[in-house]
């Protein structure tokens, strides 16, 4: 039998106890399920509740069966879903029996979305929305992903890729057609055309990676001196009544990080170890590493024991070495202040709670800001990127070429950058796209 | 009488199919109905262009007559595009309509294993579903090994001028009716399409000197690399625009065109549009642009080029007198449009041989083409495929797209048809810059030195210059300079200190050979006729290099074969669409599939696995077998 007709099942619920499990079916002999447990199959696009009965007629369980008719349903193939009272026994019953039958097999990983994209239900884009849509823990990954999935970069990208191709095709006609007289007004304004698309999409790429970033996530760490407070933030933070710790705390290398979700952005707050100048070894090694987790994070927050001297100094030096644009705690003024701290700092005491408040409001602005700029384009994913670098490389070169004297190089160069294009939305090579995309999804989807 | 193969037609591609089947060594008859006539230049007397002067060119390296007959023929030579890249240079030359067909005639009489016959072909000799010969219309069966079938536009060929509708092939020759009912029974897929042709006019009354000349280019450059030097006499072209008189005529009788009035069906080519065609598509554009083209050095006829059209005659008659410098112009033969059948090139392999009928080639117009050097491509694959059915082989010589533009074109009849009268172009090509005229030769001489279609002559032609082209690459990669040397002799100095090749300087735009040998003396070595192709080499090489992975990729899947008798119904996974599009249309190789309109990635890949499967089980089959397997896991 072969691999390709064969029709795959899968539990499309989490396993374990719950009021209800649904098992879906796809494939050509999906319809014919039914009958293996001496039920019938609904009509296509309608549910029955059927009593499921085994070899031995005993009663299995009472479901609800989906039926859905290729080409109309979500991969494209027959479809039926079995929703079924969620126990074990149930769930184990239907799997094993559905292993038995002819023509039938458990699903592999992503296997019913690999069939949603081969029959042409969606697009590469769309299958990395399903799985942005799946995978989505704040509201505002689950608004993106769907503006994703409906085309925020699905349709400037078909845009533009017609609008390349569209320009390659007249020079093309400059070439192939030397004798017909082609106005001199055709080729400048295809140099008109191709200079505000590129316009266009160094915009849509001047975009801080908002998408990519409330896709991912964003990471802030906390560098500062050691017994500046950090640790002691970190915790107040994930401690606080109105919890906005998600789950995902936990340590990564030996950095300690919790996961919050601000304003629909996910956040992870990573404490360093703590600064200290003629560090040992060890310690050494644990500062550059804080360095650089800085130097990756979107954002740094530098925390200082205000009632210390050579705060002041202390904050110079890690300022300067963490190289970049962060905003200063200034902790423990319940033990008092050293000098004038600059206006922007925040002046907090962990001890007594001062500041706090505005320390999580300040925190959540600075995320905000940072997503706020929400362009037409969304780039939600490196590939988009470098797709669209690609993009701009090739209409650039272009560009500097000679539409008159070259206009074969020129054309080239439009070509790839069309190429580029099509690879977003999976017209070129899905197919190594593809593997490299189902290799996240999990079994059922 | 029995030959190895019998070609059916003399026209551009029957020639070059006898031509090539009798180079290869098979015992060749070329049957047609007018043994005068092979050779004959039945619309526009030119070659070449841009993307058909491509096809002369690898015509050429494969040994094939049309580059040959041009350059004894040629009286106006033109290098198109000279001013841009190499890759987008088309050789074109208007041809002494007489010259080109003696020279055509010549060269197949000095061909050994060529017999000339003249006869009207009645119908094919099929014995157990195999093509195996052809009947003449009196009744003579002529056996052979495999048939090439170059009819033109003899199927159900209908000529439109005005009103007036005459069955025909071409004017004045009768279509061969037997013959294609013959094909009709077979039941295969036929569109229809048109095409038309300009009155030609009495030169000696055009009035020359109130035109501008285009002089031909000096030195004229041939098309073979058998060739020399041209000695035909070069002559000029007058050039001329309609006026808005001309486009008034037209609109005024435009519904009097066979192609407006609805009485035809046929689908004509858009990029060579009838001139009410024009005037009714661009109302915005005032004049438009003709060129007139003498017909042969002592012919008086003249082509006007621009001004197809199938007005009645008396509207032709105005519309020419209203052009300046064809005010008293005589017409010496209307223009006319003419419909014919053809046979849906996806009916065929890549080989050129038509699935239901084995043992019978298609090649030339009758496959949905126009133009000369289409149907003289077509010709040669036909005619080496048929001597190698002949010859006991499989006849399954084909060129990818990487390849060559024959590869291009027949690629893609076979798996897109022809919506249109299918023309050449280079933007047709994806890998231009490496497909270029210049280098024709470097990319399949050997190829048809390894197939047997290239003659001693050129084989030794070829090995010379294949010998002094790597002699000269060497040499260009090992010369290096210095910036100081470089700015001192002029020549383009690196900014980054690092010294370059003589390679990487020829890449830079607007460096040649010659500039080098300011620097480099050695060079005075590199015969010019190389200079060219090495400078094109160089300037494209990076390009090239970027393409390598696709190149690779399509050779992958093009080295990926489907059997012909594959069952596509056993095939699991495919949707009953994709399984009627792969039994109707058959693809060879897997890059095929890929490219048929309609195919999905997911019937590919179903068809990918059978074929694994099969493969599985029936180890050491074929070739493919180790790239299915990488393919698929
Ligand atoms: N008085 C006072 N002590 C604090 C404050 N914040 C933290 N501490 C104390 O300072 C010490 C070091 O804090 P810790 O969070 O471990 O510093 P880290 O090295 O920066 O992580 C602990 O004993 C904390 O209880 C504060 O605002 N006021």
């Amino acid at each position: 039998m072969d691999c390709e007709t064969e029709t795959i099942f899968a539990l499309a619920t989490p396993p374990g106890k719950s009021a209800i499990a649904v098992i879906r079916i796809s494939g050509n002999r999906a319809a014919d399920v039914p009958r293996a447990f001496f039920a019938k199959c609904p009509e296509p696009g309608r549910f029955s509740i059927q009593t499921l009965i085994d070899g031995t007629g005993a009663v299995i369980d009472q479901a609800l069966l989906l039926f859905m008719a290729a080409p109309h349903s979500s991969t494209g193939e027959d479809v039926i879903e079995i929703h079924c009272h969620g126990g074990v026994a149930v769930t184990q019953t239907l799997l094993s029996s559905l292993s038995g039958l002819a023509g039938l097999r458990p699903a592999v990983a992503g296997e019913f979305t690999h069939r949603m994209f081969h029959n042409g239900k969606t697009d590469l884009l769309g299958v990395e929305s399903l799985a942005d849509i799946i995978e989505a823990d704040t509201s505002r990954q689950l608004t993106q992903a769907w503006a994703q999935m409906r085309g925020a970069l699905r349709d400037p990208v078909t845009r533009w890729r017609k609008a390349v191709i569209n320009s390659a095709a007249e020079l093309e006609a400059i070439i192939d057609f030397p004798d017909e007289e082609i106005p001199a007004s055709v080729v400048a304004s295809i140099g008109e055309r191709v200079n505000a698309l590129v316009a266009e999409i160094s915009g849509c790429l001047d975009d801080k990676r908002i998408g990519e970033r409330v896709r991912d996530g964003v990471h802030v760490t906390l560098l500062g001196p050691v017994n500046a407070g950090k640790s002691t933030l970190l915790n107040r933070i994930a401690n606080r009544p109105v919890a906005i710790v998600s789950s995902e705390a936990g340590t990564t290398r030996d950095l300690v990080s919790v996961g919050l979700d601000i304003v629909g952005v996910p956040v992870t707050l990573i404490d360093t170890a703590g600064i200290r100048q003629n560090a040992g070894a060890v310690e050494s090694e644990g500062i550059s590493r804080a360095l650089s987790a800085a130097s990756e994070a979107d954002h740094t927050i530098i925390v200082v024991d205000g009632s210390r001297d050579d705060w002041q100094k202390e904050y110079a030096t890690i300022a300067e070495s963490a190289g970049k644009e962060h905003f200063l705690v200034v902790n423990k003024t319940d033990l008092g202040v050293t000098g004038t701290p600059p206006d922007n700092a925040i002046l907090m005491s962990l001890s007594d709670d001062r500041g706090f408040e505005e320390f999580l409001d300040q925190l959540a602005a600075k995320i905000v800001q940072v997503n706020s700029t929400q362009k037409s384009a969304i780039i939600t994913r490196a590939r988009h990127r470098q797709a669209l670098e690609a993009t701009l490389l090739g209409l650039e070169a272009g560009l500097k070429g000679n539409l008159e004297q070259s206009p074969e190089l020129v054309a080239e160069e439009f070509r790839s950058a069309a190429t580029a294009l099509g690879r977003i939305t999976g017209e070129i090579d899905a197919e190594d796209l593809l593997d490299a995309i189902f290799s996240s999804f999990c079994i059922g989807k | 009488m029995t030959y190895d193969v019998i070609v059916v037609g003399g026209g551009h591609a029957g020639s070059e199919a006898a031509a090539a089947a009798a180079r290869m060594g098979a015992n060749v008859a070329l049957v047609t109905m007018q043994l005068s006539k092979i050779g004959e230049m039945s619309c526009n007397p030119a070659i070449g262009g841009l993307g058909k002067g491509h096809l002369v060119r690898e015509i050429d390296a494969l040994d094939g007559l049309m580059g040959q007959a041009i350059d004894r023929s040629g009286i106006q030579f033109r290098m198109l595009n000279k001013s841009r890249g190499p890759a987008v240079h088309g050789p074109r030359a208007q041809a002494d309509r007489q010259l080109y067909r003696s020279a055509i005639q010549a060269l197949l009489r000095e061909q050994t294993g060529v017999s000339l016959i003249e006869a009207a072909v009645g119908d094919l000799h099929i014995d157990s579903s195999f093509c195996r010969g052809i009947i003449t219309e009196s009744g003579e069966i002529i056996r052979a090994g495999a048939v090439v079938l170059t009819t033109g536009t003899f199927l159900s060929g209908l000529i439109h001028l005005g009103a007036e509708t005459t069955p025909a092939g071409r004017i004045g020759e009768s279509p061969a009716q037997a013959l294609a009912s013959r094909l009709r029974s077979l039941d295969l897929p036929v569109g229809r399409l048109k095409t038309g042709t300009p009155p030609r006019l009495d030169g000696r009354t055009i009035d020359w000197n109130s035109l501008e000349m285009q002089p031909a280019d000096n030195p004229p450059v041939p098309f073979s690399t058998l060739t020399s030097h041209i000695t035909v006499p070069q002559l000029e072209c007058g050039i001329t625009r309609t006026t808005t008189e001309t486009h008034r005529i037209i609109a005024d009788s435009i519904h009097l065109s066979a192609v407006y009035s609805g009485q035809t069906t046929g689908q004509g080519p858009r990029y060579c549009p009838s001139i009410e065609d024009k005037v009714h598509r661009f109302p915005d554009k005032a004049s438009h642009q003709l060129f007139l083209e003498p017909e042969g050095l002592d012919d008086p006829t003249v082509y006007p080029n621009g001004i197809s059209t199938s007005l009645p005659r008396d509207v032709q008659d105005t519309l020419v007198a209203s052009i300046p410098g064809m005010e008293t112009a005589k017409i010496t033969q209307y223009g006319y449009a003419i419909e014919y059948d053809f046979i849906d090139p996806r009916a065929l392999t890549r080989s050129l041989s038509l699935r239901q009928l084995p043992g019978l080639f298609l090649a030339g117009q009758i496959n949905g083409t126009t133009g000369y050097e289409e149907a003289a491509a077509q010709g040669l694959v036909a005619g080496v495929n048929a001597s190698l059915l002949a010859g006991g082989g499989a006849g399954d010589f084909g060129l990818d797209r990487s390849d060559a533009y024959i590869g291009v074109m027949i690629d893609d009849l076979t798996t897109k048809g022809a919506p249109e009268p299918y023309r050449m172009f280079t933007s047709r090509a994806e890998y231009r810059l490496l497909l270029r005229a210049d280098n024709a030769d470097q990319r399949l001489t050997e190829r048809g030195i390894a197939l047997g279609c290239v003659g001693k002559r050129r084989l030794a032609a070829w090995r010379e210059k294949s010998m002094l082209l790597a002699r000269a690459r060497d040499q260009l990669a090992s010369l290096s300079a210095t910036p100081r040397m470089l700015s001192s002799s002029n020549l383009p100095t690196p900014r980054d200190g690092a010294t370059r090749t003589a390679a990487d300087l020829l890449s830079l735009e607007g460096v040649t050979l010659s500039q080098l040998r300011v620097v480099w003396p050695e060079l005075e070595q590199i015969p010019g006729h190389l200079h060219q192709q090495l400078e094109a080499d160089c300037r494209y090489a990076s390009y090239v290099q970027r393409q390598r992975a696709d190149i690779n990729a399509l050779k992958r899947d093009e080295a990926m074969r489907i059997p012909q008798n594959l069952d596509f119904s056993a095939v699991g996974g495919l949707s009953s669409e994709a399984r009627d599009l792969l039994t109707r249309y058959r693809p060879d190789t897997i890059a095929q599939a890929n490219r048929l309109p309609g195919m999905t990635p997911a019937a590919v890949l179903a068809v990918l696995r059978h074929l694994k499967r099969l493969c599985a089980t029936a180890p050491n089959k074929g070739d493919h077998t180790a790239h299915l397997a990488g393919k698929v896991q």
